[in-house]
Protein backbone atom coordinates (compact mmCIF):
# COMPACT_ATOMS: atom_id res chain seq x y z
CA UNK A 1 0.00 0.00 0.00
CA UNK A 2 1.57 3.54 -0.72
CA UNK A 3 2.00 5.48 2.04
CA UNK A 4 0.02 8.62 1.01
CA UNK A 5 -2.84 6.23 1.10
CA UNK A 6 -2.39 5.89 5.02
CA UNK A 7 -4.06 9.28 5.26
CA UNK A 8 -7.63 8.47 5.90
CA UNK A 9 -9.04 10.82 3.05
CA UNK A 10 -6.49 9.85 0.50
CA UNK A 11 -7.13 6.03 1.92
CA UNK A 12 -11.17 6.29 1.88
CA UNK A 13 -10.72 7.53 -2.19
CA UNK A 14 -8.52 4.91 -2.74
CA UNK A 15 -10.77 2.09 -1.25
CA UNK A 16 -13.31 3.40 -3.34
CA UNK A 17 -11.61 3.31 -6.22
CA UNK A 18 -10.63 -0.34 -5.56
CA UNK A 19 -13.56 -1.24 -4.47
CA UNK A 20 -15.33 0.02 -8.11
CA UNK A 21 -12.34 -1.67 -10.22
CA UNK A 22 -13.56 -5.26 -7.82
CA UNK A 23 -17.05 -4.62 -8.55
CA UNK A 24 -16.13 -3.77 -12.65
CA UNK A 25 -14.30 -7.11 -12.77
CA UNK A 26 -16.78 -9.05 -11.03
CA UNK A 27 -19.81 -8.56 -13.35
CA UNK A 28 -17.52 -8.39 -16.48
CA UNK A 29 -16.10 -11.57 -15.62
CA UNK A 30 -19.54 -13.33 -14.42
CA UNK A 31 -21.05 -11.66 -18.04
CA UNK A 32 -17.90 -13.37 -19.56
CA UNK A 33 -18.90 -16.61 -18.05
CA UNK A 34 -22.62 -16.97 -19.35
CA UNK A 35 -21.47 -15.61 -22.68
CA UNK A 36 -18.91 -18.71 -22.95
CA UNK A 37 -16.02 -16.43 -23.32
CA UNK A 38 -12.63 -17.02 -22.36
CA UNK A 39 -12.24 -13.68 -20.67
CA UNK A 40 -14.06 -10.48 -19.79
CA UNK A 41 -14.25 -8.43 -22.51
CA UNK A 42 -12.57 -4.62 -21.76
CA UNK A 43 -11.82 -2.29 -24.44
CA UNK A 44 -8.19 -1.72 -25.39
CA UNK A 45 -6.94 1.56 -24.61
CA UNK A 46 -7.73 4.77 -26.58
CA UNK A 47 -5.29 5.72 -28.87
CA UNK A 48 -5.50 9.78 -28.56
CA UNK A 49 -3.43 10.98 -31.18
CA UNK A 50 -5.52 9.20 -33.01
CA UNK A 51 -8.66 10.99 -31.91
CA UNK A 52 -6.85 14.02 -31.59
CA UNK A 53 -6.16 14.18 -35.60
CA UNK A 54 -9.85 13.17 -36.00
CA UNK A 55 -10.94 15.76 -34.42
CA UNK A 56 -8.62 18.63 -35.49
CA UNK A 57 -9.14 17.57 -38.75
CA UNK A 58 -12.94 17.85 -38.95
CA UNK A 59 -12.66 20.71 -36.61
CA UNK A 60 -11.00 22.73 -39.68
CA UNK A 61 -13.60 21.57 -42.10
CA UNK A 62 -16.11 22.72 -40.26
CA UNK A 63 -14.86 26.20 -40.19
CA UNK A 64 -13.96 26.46 -43.43
CA UNK A 65 -17.42 26.03 -44.36
CA UNK A 66 -18.17 29.12 -42.41
CA UNK A 67 -15.78 31.78 -43.84
CA UNK A 68 -13.95 34.13 -41.88
CA UNK A 69 -15.09 36.71 -39.43
CA UNK A 70 -14.04 38.24 -36.77
CA UNK A 71 -15.82 36.22 -34.03
CA UNK A 72 -14.10 33.03 -35.72
CA UNK A 73 -10.99 34.73 -35.49
CA UNK A 74 -11.24 35.04 -31.68
CA UNK A 75 -12.46 31.62 -31.14
CA UNK A 76 -8.85 30.46 -32.81
CA UNK A 77 -7.30 32.66 -30.65
CA UNK A 78 -8.43 30.78 -27.68
CA UNK A 79 -8.53 27.28 -29.47
CA UNK A 80 -4.61 27.77 -29.83
CA UNK A 81 -4.32 29.12 -26.04
CA UNK A 82 -6.14 26.05 -24.91
CA UNK A 83 -3.73 23.47 -27.20
CA UNK A 84 -0.88 25.46 -25.86
CA UNK A 85 -1.86 25.05 -22.01
CA UNK A 86 -2.45 21.27 -22.87
CA UNK A 87 1.12 20.49 -23.18
CA UNK A 88 1.87 21.36 -19.50
CA UNK A 89 1.54 18.89 -16.16
CA UNK A 90 -1.40 17.43 -15.34
CA UNK A 91 -3.56 19.46 -12.74
CA UNK A 92 -6.05 21.70 -12.21
CA UNK A 93 -7.11 24.11 -15.31
CA UNK A 94 -9.27 27.05 -15.76
CA UNK A 95 -11.45 28.18 -18.94
CA UNK A 96 -12.86 31.73 -18.59
CA UNK A 97 -13.41 32.47 -21.64
CA UNK A 98 -17.03 34.45 -22.16
CA UNK A 99 -20.46 32.73 -23.75
CA UNK A 100 -19.61 32.58 -27.47
CA UNK A 101 -15.66 32.00 -27.60
CA UNK A 102 -16.08 28.25 -28.66
CA UNK A 103 -15.76 26.68 -24.90
CA UNK A 104 -16.99 23.43 -26.15
CA UNK A 105 -14.82 22.59 -28.75
CA UNK A 106 -11.45 24.68 -26.98
CA UNK A 107 -11.99 22.07 -23.92
CA UNK A 108 -12.45 19.19 -26.55
CA UNK A 109 -9.30 19.81 -27.64
CA UNK A 110 -7.54 20.23 -24.96
CA UNK A 111 -8.69 17.01 -22.98
CA UNK A 112 -7.98 15.07 -26.39
CA UNK A 113 -4.41 16.75 -26.47
CA UNK A 114 -3.67 16.77 -22.37
CA UNK A 115 -4.59 12.78 -22.66
CA UNK A 116 -2.32 11.99 -25.67
CA UNK A 117 1.15 13.83 -24.14
CA UNK A 118 0.40 12.12 -20.45
CA UNK A 119 -1.06 8.91 -21.54
CA UNK A 120 -4.23 9.68 -20.05
CA UNK A 121 -6.68 6.72 -20.39
CA UNK A 122 -9.96 8.56 -21.21
CA UNK A 123 -11.93 11.99 -21.27
CA UNK A 124 -14.82 12.79 -18.70
CA UNK A 125 -16.87 15.90 -19.72
CA UNK A 126 -19.12 16.91 -16.98
CA UNK A 127 -22.33 19.57 -17.25
CA UNK A 128 -25.07 20.37 -14.91
CA UNK A 129 -28.28 19.43 -16.98
CA UNK A 130 -29.12 16.79 -19.49
CA UNK A 131 -29.97 19.37 -21.93
CA UNK A 132 -26.64 20.65 -22.46
CA UNK A 133 -24.97 16.81 -22.24
CA UNK A 134 -27.50 16.38 -25.55
CA UNK A 135 -26.01 19.69 -26.84
CA UNK A 136 -22.30 18.45 -26.05
CA UNK A 137 -22.22 14.94 -26.99
CA UNK A 138 -23.81 15.64 -30.64
CA UNK A 139 -20.74 18.03 -31.19
CA UNK A 140 -18.37 15.90 -29.68
CA UNK A 141 -20.11 12.94 -31.37
CA UNK A 142 -20.25 14.77 -35.17
CA UNK A 143 -15.72 15.65 -34.35
CA UNK A 144 -14.91 11.92 -33.27
CA UNK A 145 -17.09 9.12 -34.17
CA UNK A 146 -16.67 7.42 -37.36
CA UNK A 147 -18.77 5.10 -39.30
CA UNK A 148 -17.78 1.59 -39.13
CA UNK A 149 -15.11 1.88 -36.29
CA UNK A 150 -16.46 1.53 -32.32
CA UNK A 151 -17.81 4.48 -30.67
CA UNK A 152 -16.04 6.95 -29.07
CA UNK A 153 -18.27 9.18 -27.19
CA UNK A 154 -20.38 7.70 -24.69
CA UNK A 155 -23.55 9.84 -22.96
CA UNK A 156 -24.81 8.67 -19.92
CA UNK A 157 -27.37 10.75 -17.94
CA UNK A 158 -31.02 10.26 -16.74
CA UNK A 159 -32.75 11.52 -20.21
CA UNK A 160 -30.78 8.75 -22.54
CA UNK A 161 -32.98 5.71 -22.57
CA UNK A 162 -30.82 2.82 -23.28
CA UNK A 163 -33.65 0.08 -23.99
CA UNK A 164 -34.28 1.86 -26.69
CA UNK A 165 -33.02 -0.39 -29.72
CA UNK A 166 -31.51 2.38 -31.42
CA UNK A 167 -29.30 3.34 -28.47
CA UNK A 168 -27.06 -0.15 -29.26
CA UNK A 169 -26.31 -2.18 -27.08
CA UNK A 170 -22.90 -0.94 -26.46
CA UNK A 171 -23.80 1.98 -25.13
CA UNK A 172 -25.77 0.50 -22.32
CA UNK A 173 -23.15 -1.98 -21.35
CA UNK A 174 -20.63 0.74 -21.78
CA UNK A 175 -22.95 3.44 -19.72
CA UNK A 176 -22.62 0.36 -16.39
CA UNK A 177 -19.23 1.34 -16.46
CA UNK A 178 -17.65 4.15 -18.36
CA UNK A 179 -15.33 2.14 -20.46
CA UNK A 180 -15.67 4.55 -23.63
CA UNK A 181 -12.62 7.39 -24.59
CA UNK A 182 -14.81 10.17 -24.26
CA UNK A 183 -17.77 10.07 -21.60
CA UNK A 184 -20.32 13.09 -21.35
CA UNK A 185 -22.33 13.19 -18.00
CA UNK A 186 -23.99 15.26 -15.75
CA UNK A 187 -22.58 16.44 -12.54
CA UNK A 188 -25.31 14.03 -10.75
CA UNK A 189 -23.75 11.29 -12.59
CA UNK A 190 -20.10 12.00 -12.13
CA UNK A 191 -20.03 12.67 -8.41
CA UNK A 192 -22.97 10.28 -7.30
CA UNK A 193 -20.23 7.81 -8.57
CA UNK A 194 -17.48 9.38 -6.54
CA UNK A 195 -19.44 9.57 -3.56
CA UNK A 196 -22.36 6.55 -3.33
CA UNK A 197 -22.42 3.38 -1.20
CA UNK A 198 -23.98 1.26 -3.66
CA UNK A 199 -21.73 -1.17 -5.88
CA UNK A 200 -23.85 -0.20 -9.37
CA UNK A 201 -23.90 3.67 -9.02
CA UNK A 202 -20.18 3.48 -7.82
CA UNK A 203 -18.90 0.93 -10.68
CA UNK B 1 -15.94 4.93 -11.01
CA UNK B 2 -12.21 3.25 -11.22
CA UNK B 3 -12.19 4.99 -14.77
CA UNK B 4 -11.57 8.26 -13.38
CA UNK B 5 -8.49 7.44 -12.07
CA UNK B 6 -5.72 9.12 -14.98
CA UNK B 7 -8.50 10.73 -16.83
CA UNK B 8 -9.15 14.12 -17.77
CA UNK B 9 -12.00 15.60 -16.17
CA UNK B 10 -13.71 18.52 -17.99
CA UNK B 11 -16.15 20.55 -15.52
CA UNK B 12 -17.85 22.76 -17.70
CA UNK B 13 -20.93 25.60 -16.37
CA UNK B 14 -18.79 25.32 -13.06
CA UNK B 15 -20.29 27.98 -11.41
CA UNK B 16 -23.75 25.79 -11.21
CA UNK B 17 -22.15 23.14 -9.26
CA UNK B 18 -24.53 22.58 -6.31
CA UNK B 19 -23.31 25.40 -2.86
CA UNK B 20 -24.36 23.08 -0.88
CA UNK B 21 -22.22 20.18 -1.53
CA UNK B 22 -19.29 21.95 -2.62
CA UNK B 23 -17.22 21.48 -0.06
CA UNK B 24 -17.01 17.17 0.12
CA UNK B 25 -16.95 17.54 -4.32
CA UNK B 26 -13.65 20.56 -4.51
CA UNK B 27 -12.19 18.03 -1.73
CA UNK B 28 -13.09 14.82 -3.97
CA UNK B 29 -11.60 16.99 -7.04
CA UNK B 30 -8.53 17.67 -5.16
CA UNK B 31 -7.75 14.24 -4.00
CA UNK B 32 -8.04 13.14 -7.29
CA UNK B 33 -5.81 15.68 -8.70
CA UNK B 34 -2.96 15.01 -6.18
CA UNK B 35 -2.66 10.95 -5.85
CA UNK B 36 -4.82 9.52 -8.69
CA UNK B 37 -3.45 11.25 -11.80
CA UNK B 38 -6.54 13.01 -12.53
CA UNK B 39 -6.54 16.55 -14.55
CA UNK B 40 -9.43 19.05 -13.81
CA UNK B 41 -10.46 21.16 -16.47
CA UNK B 42 -13.20 24.52 -14.58
CA UNK B 43 -15.14 25.66 -17.57
CA UNK B 44 -16.86 28.46 -16.96
CA UNK B 45 -17.77 32.18 -18.51
CA UNK B 46 -18.68 33.28 -14.64
CA UNK B 47 -15.75 31.30 -12.57
CA UNK B 48 -16.49 30.79 -8.83
CA UNK B 49 -13.85 31.76 -6.75
CA UNK B 50 -12.98 28.42 -5.46
CA UNK B 51 -9.49 29.50 -4.41
CA UNK B 52 -10.70 31.15 -1.30
CA UNK B 53 -12.54 28.05 0.04
CA UNK B 54 -10.13 25.85 2.30
CA UNK B 55 -10.24 22.89 -0.10
CA UNK B 56 -8.43 24.67 -2.54
CA UNK B 57 -6.30 26.48 -0.89
CA UNK B 58 -2.70 26.28 -2.03
CA UNK B 59 -3.85 24.60 -5.19
CA UNK B 60 -2.12 25.64 -8.05
CA UNK B 61 -4.04 26.40 -11.00
CA UNK B 62 -3.53 27.21 -14.62
CA UNK B 63 -5.37 29.78 -16.70
CA UNK B 64 -5.74 28.62 -20.38
CA UNK B 65 -6.54 31.74 -22.04
CA UNK B 66 -3.45 34.28 -21.74
CA UNK B 67 -5.16 37.74 -21.72
CA UNK B 68 -9.03 37.11 -20.46
CA UNK B 69 -10.01 40.55 -19.56
CA UNK B 70 -9.45 41.62 -23.57
CA UNK B 71 -10.73 38.44 -24.61
CA UNK B 72 -14.12 39.69 -22.63
CA UNK B 73 -13.58 43.37 -24.29
CA UNK B 74 -13.25 41.92 -27.67
CA UNK B 75 -16.20 39.11 -27.49
CA UNK B 76 -18.42 41.91 -26.24
CA UNK B 77 -22.18 42.32 -28.38
CA UNK B 78 -24.00 44.15 -26.13
CA UNK B 79 -23.84 47.89 -25.11
CA UNK B 80 -25.78 49.80 -23.00
CA UNK B 81 -26.86 53.54 -23.19
CA UNK B 82 -29.37 55.46 -21.61
CA UNK B 83 -31.94 57.31 -23.68
CA UNK B 84 -33.63 59.32 -20.91
CA UNK B 85 -33.09 62.98 -20.34
CA UNK B 86 -31.57 63.99 -17.96
CA UNK B 87 -29.74 60.62 -16.94
CA UNK B 88 -30.60 59.12 -14.49
CA UNK B 89 -28.32 58.24 -11.53
CA UNK B 90 -28.26 54.94 -10.52
CA UNK B 91 -28.00 55.96 -6.83
CA UNK B 92 -31.93 56.71 -7.60
CA UNK B 93 -32.69 53.15 -8.43
CA UNK B 94 -31.22 51.46 -5.38
CA UNK B 95 -33.19 49.22 -3.22
CA UNK B 96 -32.24 47.26 -0.53
CA UNK B 97 -30.96 43.89 -2.21
CA UNK B 98 -32.05 41.85 0.77
CA UNK B 99 -34.09 42.05 4.01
Amino acid sequence: MPAQWRDLLVGEMALRLCYSALVDADSLDTSAHFQGLSGPRVRPGADFEHLYTVFEQRRRDELAGRGGTPVGSLRERVYADCLEAAERERGVFRLGAPTGAGKTLASGGFALRHAEKHGLRRVIVAVPFPTITEQNAAVYRRLLDQDGADQVVLEHHSQVDFDDPGAGRWARLAAENWDAPFVVTTFVRLFESLFARKPSAMR
Amino acid sequence: MHRLAHSVIVLDEVQALPHAMLAPILDGIRLLVFHFGVTVLLSSATQPSFWALNEFKDLPCTDLIHDTPKLVSDLRRVRYEWQLDPKPALGQYRRPGCV
